[in-house]
């Protein structure tokens, strides 16, 4: 039987495949090659499921330990992020967006092989603590999903204003859907972070001090810009082109922030649970 | 007339076969004989028909023979030999006219053939090249354009501000693709409400119409004014009582109906005629490009066809 390292890897595959599938239909015009993008994302995310599944029993703690572990659930995150839009509205993110950023994560996790560290116990060992990384690893998927609706308005944006709508504009969801949706996915991906930080914050204190760490306070700062897009555009003092590129950026600061996250977890700390890995 | 036609052909004698294509710029008469049928004689049906001289319509017709008709009618089909390259409504049409052969018993197992042939020919033409891409009238490329904004027209409200032509035609494009909300302003209020009432809509003063733009998701010009009927002021008033919602403005008015200097507004979309004949232009060039293409292919299934029919 395939290991949970080898399941991910052939999800990175099948997201990878999807890619190649979707933007080769999307060329043709062809709807069985669309279908087939469609059919390989789906069955990325299964193997993907089994994979993490599989890895959270191999190490007997939640697969969200290290670097590796979390590319793997962010980009897991982001298709279920995807599958839950399509079921609940009519919103259709563009698969290839979703496929290329599911593939890109999956695939550059494997890109070192100290990002996939032995496994510590740190999370095991508090439920709380499991409870907050998870929770930050989802809302990261919301603004992930979030991400590349900003990335859909802003195309449809400037293919519309610049008045040579061509084919990209076509496959792309009309603009009132895109900003819809991302209001939508901004309050989801906020409110997850910021039940994931109160968790954190109570967690930290609860275990005796130790004063915040550089893994509170980059996911503090994450959570802030987002809060401060969401007031904003609330207020309408920003508009939906403003919003979309905000979140843009916002993700990929987000996205860079997981390093510090993960690094903090490296360094032999005081048993203090929550945010120290204790490596053997 | 088709029912009468199609009795009339079919008594011809050594006429087995016959469907006929009539839409609003072309009559076409599809037969099958025996060979004892003297060449043309449908001409004389039709002359008696439309009561004038057989010559007269020998004079405007135009005959083809075996392989040379199937292909004519696969281009049919597929739009290629339509005023507007690539048009589907002209399958709908071959569709309805073959449908009606069938129900009065005027086809046979050649006609049956060839036009089933046609209509899967159509469909390859569409699937395989970029025959049908994109729109190529204004009314088209405008609603194209809404799609794109608001998604389901149903749900978008529609200000049309004058009753020329070009707005005219552009609304009746918005309300067969679904826009039921429909409000028509006019200096005068008689054309607006003449307008309105010509597909449900509802009529306002132009006044009315220019204080409350922000309600409406699409605003179309067609108005002959000498000033901008939308300025910068209104136009950003109407955008905040949006709350971010953006306004779609379709400047078909010449002069222009809206101040050029609308597109620079956030939210606001703004196109004028000449934006919406050079994306039509473009669409028809690049179904232009796919006319070769897309003959061929339909050449080789016309051949595949006439030979499996076996006749010489």
């Amino acid at each position: 039987m395939m290991d949970a390292r080898t399941l991910l890897a052939v999800c990175g595959a099948l997201y990878g495949a999807g890619l190649g599938a979707c933007l080769f239909g999307a060329r043709r015009e062809s709807p069985v090659w669309r279908r087939t993008g469609s059919v390989l994302l789906r069955a990325g995310f299964v193997v993907q499921s089994a994979g993490i599944y599989l890895r959270g029993l191999e190490r007997a703690e939640l697969p969200v330990a290290n670097t590796f572990e979390i590319l793997q659930v962010l980009a897991w995150g982001v298709v279920a992020v995807d599958i839950l839009l399509r079921l609940s509205s009519r919103v259709r993110l563009p698969e290839a967006l979703v496929c290329g950023l599911a593939a890109v994560l999956s695939c550059a996790a494997f890109l070192r092989t100290g990002w996939d560290g032995a496994p510590s116990g740190a999370i095991s060992g508090d439920p709380w603590v499991g409870f907050h990384v998870t929770s930050v690893v989802l809302a990261f998927s919301f603004f992930a999903a979030l991400a590349l609706n900003s990335l859909a308005y802003i195309v449809q944006h400037a293919a519309l204003t610049g008045r040579r709508p061509g084919f990209m504009s076509a496959v792309l969801p009309p603009l009132r859907q895109l900003d819809q949706v991302g209001g939508q996915l901004l309050g989801a991906g906020l409110g997850l972070l910021s039940l994931s930080l109160a968790v954190g914050f109570a967690g930290l204190s609860n275990k005796g001090g130790e004063p915040f760490t550089l893994k509170l306070v980059v996911a503090a700062a994450v959570w802030a810009g987002y809060a401060a897009v969401f007031a904003l555009r609330r207020r309408e003092k920003l508009g939906a082109r403003g919003m979309a590129r905000a979140c843009l950026a916002l993700f990929l600061l987000a996205l860079f922030s997981l390093w510090p996250a993960t690094e903090v977890r490296r360094t032999p700390a005081p048993a203090n649970g929550a945010a120290a890995e204790v490596r053997p | 007339m088709a029912a009468r036609l199609h009795d009339e052909i079919r008594r011809l004698p050594g006429i087995e076969e016959c469907a006929l294509l009539s839409t609003c710029n072309r009559i076409e008469l599809y037969t099958v004989g025996t060979g004892d049928a003297p060449v043309g004689c449908e001409v004389g049906v039709l002359a008696a028909l439309h009561q004038v001289e057989p010559e007269f319509v020998a004079r405007h017709a135009e005959v083809s023979h075996g392989l040379a008709a199937i292909e004519h009618l696969f281009e049919v089909a597929t739009g290629l030999d339509s005023q507007m390259v690539g048009e589907a409504e002209i399958l709908g049409q071959v569709k309805a006219s073959y449908a009606e052969a069938l129900e009065r018993r005027a086809t046979g197992p050649v006609l049956n053939r060839v036009f089933q042939k046609a209509f899967q020919a159509a469909a390859w033409a569409r699937t395989h090249t970029s025959i049908g891409r994109g729109e190529v009238s204004i009314g088209n490329v405008a609603v194209e354009l809404a799609r794109r904004i608001f998604g389901e027209l149903s749900e978008s409200r529609v200000l049309v501000l004058g009753t020329g032509e070009v707005g005219e035609k552009t609304v009746r494009a918005f309300v067969s693709r679904g826009a039921t909300d429909i409000t028509v302003a006019s200096r005068t209020f008689a054309n607006a409400h003449r307008l309105a009432a010509s597909f449900g809509g509802a009529a306002i003063e132009l006044a009315d119409a220019l204080r409350f733009a922000g309600k409406y998701d699409i605003v179309v010009g067609s108005a002959s004014a000498p000033e901008p009927l939308l300025t910068l002021p209104g136009v950003r008033a109407a955008l905040a009582a949006r709350r971010g919602d953006p306004l779609f403005l379709i400047d078909l008015g010449l002069p222009r109906n809206f101040e050029p200097a609308l597109s620079e507004l956030e939210g606001a979309f703004l196109y004028n005629l000449d934006d919406l004949s050079a994306i039509a232009n473009e669409n028809l060039r690049a179904r232009m490009a796919e006319v070769d293409k897309a003959r061929d292919g339909l050449a080789e299934r016309a051949r595949r066809v006439w030979s499996a029919t076996g006749v010489s």
